[in-house]
């Protein structure tokens, strides 16, 4: 998929644990596990705004395009 | 001009459920009572009102009806109502999942649909029994006063028309259920 999701990358910046995070938006660490792997098919504009308000950041920090993956696809 | 689908309301699955329940225990009834009310229609009906299950005439029936005239045509009878019977029991199972809120699930879908075939069965199946009954009917007639009645009443014309309803809306469900599997993999 070269829809690379760097959510791991910015809760380590943030020092902001996985549990804590997933409690603040209100999914389970399960789904957050599998979101930090990018093994999911999508994320609601709510999670995501919930995501970027308590990490402070913006959507292009937790998500980046790799046209490698594209093209070994 | 977009629409988002509506969030689940949960008062309405609660509803959902509970008529469920309900539907699921009415079915189990229906399967219980239905058989035994076949063997008493027939163990007592009188002949005229039974010479209206072979589609014939109240005075088509002109020699008295034997004991075992009556089993024979309960037989023959009780083969669509099976039929009728096994789609009650897939309809029961259907909703004993909608009961348990599993409402889009590929199980349900394959319930619904099985619940549509019998109950088309049970609606061709009767033409042909009708036909059957009415042969067992006039067997002790005298010779060229038997009958042989085939008979396509309405009853039936809507009981396919409302299996053909229920496929549909089976396959309505699989489609919803496709969108719930998308939407649970959505964060």
């Amino acid at each position: 998929m070269p829809i690379i999701v760097q959510l791991d990358v910015m809760l380590a910046r943030r020092k902001v644990r996985s549990k804590e995070l997933a409690e603040h938006i209100g999914i389970t660490e399960a789904n957050l596990s599998l979101l930090k792997q990018g093994k999911v098919k999508g994320v609601r504009f709510d999670t995501l705004e919930k995501i970027c308000a308590y990490l402070q950041c913006q959507p292009g920090d937790l998500l980046a395009f790799s046209p490698e993956t594209l093209e070994e696809k | 001009m977009f629409s988002t689908p509506a969030t689940p309301n949960v008062h309405q699955l609660a509803r959902i459920r509970r008529l469920s329940r309900w539907m699921g225990w009415a079915c189990l009834a229906l399967v219980v009572v239905l058989p035994i009310t076949l063997v008493g229609y027939w163990a007592t009906a009188e002949a005229p009102e039974l010479a209206m299950q072979g589609n014939l005439p109240a005075t088509a029936l002109q020699a008295p009806l034997q004991v075992w005239q009556r089993w024979a045509c309960a037989a023959v009878t009780a083969v669509p109502l099976g039929m009728m019977l096994m789609g009650l029991w897939q309809a029961r199972r259907c909703f004993v999942q909608f009961a348990d809120g599993q409402v889009f699930t590929a199980q349900a879908t394959a319930h619904l649909r099985r619940f549509a075939t019998w109950v088309a069965a049970a609606a061709l199946g009767a033409i042909v029994s009708g036909a059957i009954t009415s042969v067992l009917l006039t067997l002790h007639n005298p010779p060229g006063m038997r009958h042989l009645s085939i008979g396509v009443g309405s009853s039936q014309v809507l009981t396919l028309f409302f299996a053909a309803v229920v496929w549909l809306m089976s396959d309505i469900i699989g489609q919803g259920q496709a969108l719930a599997e998308e939407n649970d993999a959505f964060v």
